[in-house]
């Protein structure tokens, strides 16, 4: 009997968005058994902190705000009481040389489990999934058309970029987008306590959400220019920001590791855990960069209030995404641009495609730098599975390092993504620029006109 | 209000991380246990974990050597004075030792010593004037003051180990330097003062490629800091035990006797990873003058009964239970079983 799929089954296979999920998914699926594992070892020891019962920061290993730490709390739960979970990771002593690499990465022969590594990464799919619905919801309550909101899925869920940092980076700035996404569509909902406190949550789990400070106040106060509850909403804001802040801090408060959770913010640390104040002229060029970008994120904040009603949600996002590009003229490792392809994936689809090909450059280039920069990505798969042999995954680690020579494979890819990621930046803003410029040249001619 | 969609997730999903933040901080939320007791001529022991983890039991018998029960972390109150002075000389790595002792203390209480101090100069000291059985010193610094080690081998530290006591060195050249209170003095005989041989790894080498066996204590205490820089070569000393990884004859860890009590001595910077291996050996009681009867592992979900043949082996039999493998979240060694 040949089986005939009924209308409803052949709609839903055939809907741009259950296609989109269906690859998204899949492709995260497929990358998972691939990690860094530097920052896994990382989170596999935040893990055995937490078990062991010193929370997250008293016992070294945990340099950020705690609501990554507190994911993970939950997570290690699951992972150690419900799925079984017994080996977090192991030292392979076959892997010993990637230490001696002396290529411009630090490398570890600990290597986590791929178990560890899948059931942690599934919290970033699920992210990830979230992320792309709320994309979806706003786009569509923007422009009330599905098939844009459709394209701003796809636009996030299918980039190279967010699959690569999602399932093989495992790091965790996808949440703090979710979070930032969250807080806005409550600010337009007009629920400003719960926008509060998810603003917190977003620039606790990474900071850059607070970039988008200024923003969001304006728009509150735009939206009750007339009705007179302006302050009252930025008071309820404040205060839910406020809450949410001693929430999530308290334990730390109360403990006296309060000051380690601003670790990233005043200094820099080494993976053996010394600690060392900013004092590089890196340091120095970042702290720069990002305090120019609060003053002109201010300045839009500023933009966006005095334009008043008009064009308010297209213009938000157009703000959003210029001051999102600006922050990242420092140049950035590919994971933290997730927030940019968020609000990006927004404005393309809601407004503007004309930032598609800056879009494909900077998640191409992204994707390619989070491979370059780790080659050591097969590790926990020649470790813990018959999948491939550690002896191979070694010999590919000598070949793609190429014992550290300046033209190694993975300096050459290395180098391509990080150029490629950066002419993605800059191309950006090359196109805000142009756009002010005709802007401006419009606006002449109509009052000369 | 009206509750949609994105307000569900935001209320679902703020709720997730402060249900992770109470599990974090909540005292009792991860509970493990290990107990043992004699059976005839075996010992019983059961290991209790409220999460899924690998677990090891290794059974030694100590012999007539009083594994340290009592802590003591120095706290080189002089550290930074002559600090850059070390790191010329020696090519130590600076630390932060306030908080490289407060690890220790957090780390050892993890793997059942609850009873671990720091101290200074003078309550060192004092210690010096003890019984050094049961008692363990651990030395984090590049250099111990004046009053208990000179360069001579009538010093009060010498007279301590010889009663008993176990000295623990990480991170530079032991006995290397002492401190005044107005300078660092170099020791010339050091090598020779505690181990009767020049043995200390001059440096060159600090990665380690090679695993010693150990009688199987490398994997049974899941030891993974494979650094040899001021690390010993154990060779031609006599009761000497080494364990860890090696590499050109150096190894990561190694024990030496010293009249009843002994000299430990890690390769490597201080760094977590040294700190971890350090805590395990020193909570599990090991030394060299351990003999392996047998290691067991598995995996513990809930709650593991097993037992070991001691037969042949004298009174002093210690088992040491650690839980969580390389990430290891507890551990307790049972002396005297």
């Amino acid at each position: 009997m040949r089986f005939e799929p009924g209308p409803a089954l052949r709609a839903l296979v055939m809907n741009p968005v259950f296609i989109i999920l269906v690859v998204g998914i899949a492709a995260r699926l497929a990358l998972f058994p691939l990690t860094p594992n530097y920052d896994s070892d990382g989170w596999a020891l935040i893990v055995r902190n937490i078990r062991i019962g010193e929370g997250l920061y008293a016992i070294d290993n945990y340099y950020y705000t705690p609501v990554w730490g507190y994911m993970l709390s939950l997570n290690s739960t699951i992972q150690g009481v419900f799925l079984n979970v017994d080996v977090l990771g192991m030292r392979i002593p076959e892997v010993f040389p990637v230490e001696a690499s002396e290529w411009m990465l630090r490398f570890t022969a600990t290597v986590t489990s791929l178990a560890f590594n899948a059931w942690t990464k599934v919290m970033f799919l699920i992210s990830d999934l979230i992320v792309g619905y709320l994309i979806y919801w706003i786009v569509r309550d923007l422009t009330g058309d599905k098939k844009k909101a459709a394209f701003g899925l796809w636009l996030w869920f299918l980039c190279p970029l967010v699959i690569a940092v999602t399932s093989v980076s495992e790091m965790f700035d996808s949440f703090a987008v979710l979070f930032a996404l969250l807080c806005v569509i409550m600010i337009r909902k007009d629920r400003p306590f719960f926008a509060g406190i998810l603003f917190t949550f977003a620039f606790m789990t990474k900071f850059f959400p607070i970039f988008l400070l200024f923003l969001l106040v304006a728009y509150l106060l735009v939206n009750h220019q007339s009705d007179g509850k302006a302050k009252r909403s930025l008071l309820m804001a404040a205060l839910g920001a406020a809450f949410a802040f001693i929430v999530l801090m308290l334990p730390q408060i109360m403990d006296g590791t309060f000051s380690e959770a601003f670790l990233f913010i005043t200094s820099r640390v080494g993976a053996d855990g010394v600690v060392s104040t900013f004092n590089s002229l890196e340091s120095v060029a970042a702290i720069s960069v990002y305090i120019v970008c609060l003053i002109i994120s201010f300045i839009l904040g500023w933009k966006l209030y005095k334009g008043g009603t008009k064009d308010l949600d297209k213009r938000f996002f157009m703000y959003s995404a210029i001051i999102l590009t600006l922050i990242f003229l420092f140049p950035p490792t590919p994971q933290y641009l997730l927030i940019l392809v968020a609000f990006l994936s927004i404005y393309i689809a809601a407004s503007e495609k004309g930032l598609m090909r800056s879009w494909i450059i900077l998640s191409v280039g992204g994707a390619l730098f989070v491979f370059g920069s780790h080659f050591t990505l097969a590790l926990s798969m020649g470790a813990f599975s018959d999948l491939v042999s550690l002896d191979s995954v070694m010999s590919l680690f000598d070949w793609f390092q190429a014992s550290g020579s300046s033209f190694s494979p993975a300096t050459i890819l290395y180098l391509i993504g990080g150029v490629l990621e950066y002419i993605g930046i800059l191309s950006i803003v090359l196109f805000f620029v142009r756009k002010g410029h005709s802007q401006r040249t419009r606006d002449a001619a109509a009052e000369s006109g | 209000m009206k509750i949609d969609k994105p307000t569900v997730i935001a209320i679902v999903l703020c709720l997730a991380v402060v249900f992770g933040e109470f599990i974090a901080y909540s005292p009792g939320m991860h509970t493990y246990s290990a107990e043992a007791e004699r059976n005839g001529d075996s010992v019983d022991f059961q290991i209790t974990s409220s999460v899924s983890s690998v677990y090891s039991a290794v059974a030694f018998d100590n012999g007539g050597y009083a594994a340290p029960l009592t802590i003591y972390i120095y706290k080189d109150e002089s550290y930074y004075e002559f600090m850059d002075e070390a790191v010329d000389s020696a090519g130590i790595s600076p630390v932060d030792i306030g908080h490289a002792a407060d690890q220790m203390v957090l780390l050892l209480g993890s793997k059942g010593i609850m009873d671990s101090h720091i101290c200074d100069s003078s309550e060192l000291a004092e210690l010096m004037a003890e019984d050094g059985r049961s008692k363990g010193l651990v030395v984090l610094s590049y250099a111990l003051p004046e009053s208990i080690y000179s360069g001579n081998a009538a010093d009060p530290l010498f007279r301590w180990l010889s009663e008993g006591g176990s000295l623990y060195w990480l991170g530079g050249p032991i006995g290397r330097f002492y401190t005044t209170d107005e300078e660092l003095v170099v020791v010339d005989d050091n090598q020779e003062l505690f181990f009767g041989k020049k043995c200390i790894n001059p440096g060159g080498t600090d990665i380690a490629f090679s695993v010693i066996d150990g009688d199987g204590l490398t994997d049974g205490l899941y030891l993974k800091w494979n650094r040899v820089a001021f690390a010993l070569n154990t060779d031609g000393i006599p009761g000497a035990k080494a364990i860890g990884f090696s590499q050109d004859g150096y190894s990561s860890v190694s024990m030496v006797p010293y009249g009843g009590g002994m000299v430990c001595v890690f390769g490597g910077a201080c760094n977590r990873n040294l700190y971890d291996d350090a805590t395990q050996v020193i909570a599990s009681g090991v030394s060299c003058y351990s003999e392996v009867i047998e290691i067991k592992t598995g995996t513990v979900n809930r709650t593991v009964h097993d037992s070991i043949d001691t037969q042949g082996y004298g009174g002093n039999i210690v088992l040491y239970v650690s839980i969580g493998g390389y990430y290891t979240i507890y551990g307790r060694a049972i002396h005297e079983i």
